[in-house]
């Protein structure tokens, strides 16, 4: 994902990517980022709180329209308002994606040609 | 706040995605020229979704086939869609929370807010979908890279798209 946001950047196009990954983001050269500490599926937050929800997409949006430069990060500080334990089952799927399980059955495949899945 | 991007991710994904080199050098930057209040923002999920009644969803049951293949399509969402109209596929992450509340992923409804109360100019008529799982080997990404960006970016500049706020799930 923060390849695509270079691409369409480079089409014309500005962009900002919000993400649970925010240091891979960066490490990726994604021109405006916006980091959130929240689990895996939730880059906006907490299914009907749209106050949070809210709160992201505004933080977004201003650094989508303000940032001067190349590679600006702003980390939201909103913490989960769920234990590790929950927001780690809210964010996993039920069963080991197809990649996942061929993985644990062949860990080679860890050591050649592996690169970032982007979620 | 330090961001842990492994703090809700099983251990393997740490040597699935750390130290891995940028797949592209340099910076790239388009001036984001006008005040927000009159701009016009498009929003892109990653979550795989699409319109139950009239799109085909991604691809999954290729992957579940070939686990080394992800679909490179997309979907455009047109941004009054009613939650109960999004359908979800994607193997990688949980599906519930998503469904129970598409705003997660795709924040429609709060754009919609923020352009009532004039904080945004306003919303593309329709937004973007892609299923963020993208294959396994690098050349996966040649589609993307060939095909699907240029087409998202050709979408996204016919609907006056000033710019637009990606979202990998």
């Amino acid at each position: 994902m923060p390849v695509l946001a270079r691409w369409i950047e480079k089409a014309g196009i500005p962009t900002v990517v919000v993400t649970m990954m925010p240091n891979l983001a960066k490490a990726q050269l994604a021109p405006r980022i916006v980091g959130v500490q929240f689990p895996i599926g939730h880059p906006f937050g907490m299914p009907n709180d749209r106050k949070m929800q809210r709160q992201v997409l505004e933080t977004a949006l201003t650094v989508l329209a303000k940032a001067t430069s190349f590679a600006t990060r702003v980390d939201l500080n909103i913490e989960w308002p769920q234990s590790t334990d929950e927001a780690m089952k809210a964010g996993q799927p039920q069963e080991p994606s197809p990649m996942i399980a061929e993985v644990r059955s062949n860990p080679d495949l860890l050591r050649r040609g592996a690169k970032p899945l982007v979620k | 706040m330090k961001i842990d991007d492994y703090k809700y991710l099983p251990r393997m994904y740490r040597s699935l995605y750390e130290n891995k080199p940028a797949i592209e050098e340099g910076k790239v930057w388009a001036e984001f020229d006008k005040h927000l209040s009159r701009a016009r923002v498009a929003l892109l999920s990653s979550a795989g979704l699409s319109l139950r009644s009239q799109q085909p969803p991604f691809d999954v049951e290729r992957e579940r086939r070939e686990p080394t293949w992800g679909d490179a399509s997309y979907r455009l969402i047109p941004r009054a869609t009613e939650p109960s109209e999004l359908a979800i596929s994607h193997l990688h992450i949980r599906n519930d929370d998503v469904l129970a509340d598409p705003n997660i992923a795709l924040p429609l409804a709060p754009l919609a807010d923020l352009v009532e109360s004039g904080f945004v100019g306003g919303a593309t008529a329709e937004h973007v979908s892609v299923m963020g799982y993208q294959g396994w080997y690098d050349d996966a990404l040649d589609r993307w890279r060939d095909e699907t960006a240029p087409a998202i970016a050709r979408a996204l500049k016919e609907q006056d798209a000033d710019g637009v706020v990606l979202a990998p799930v």
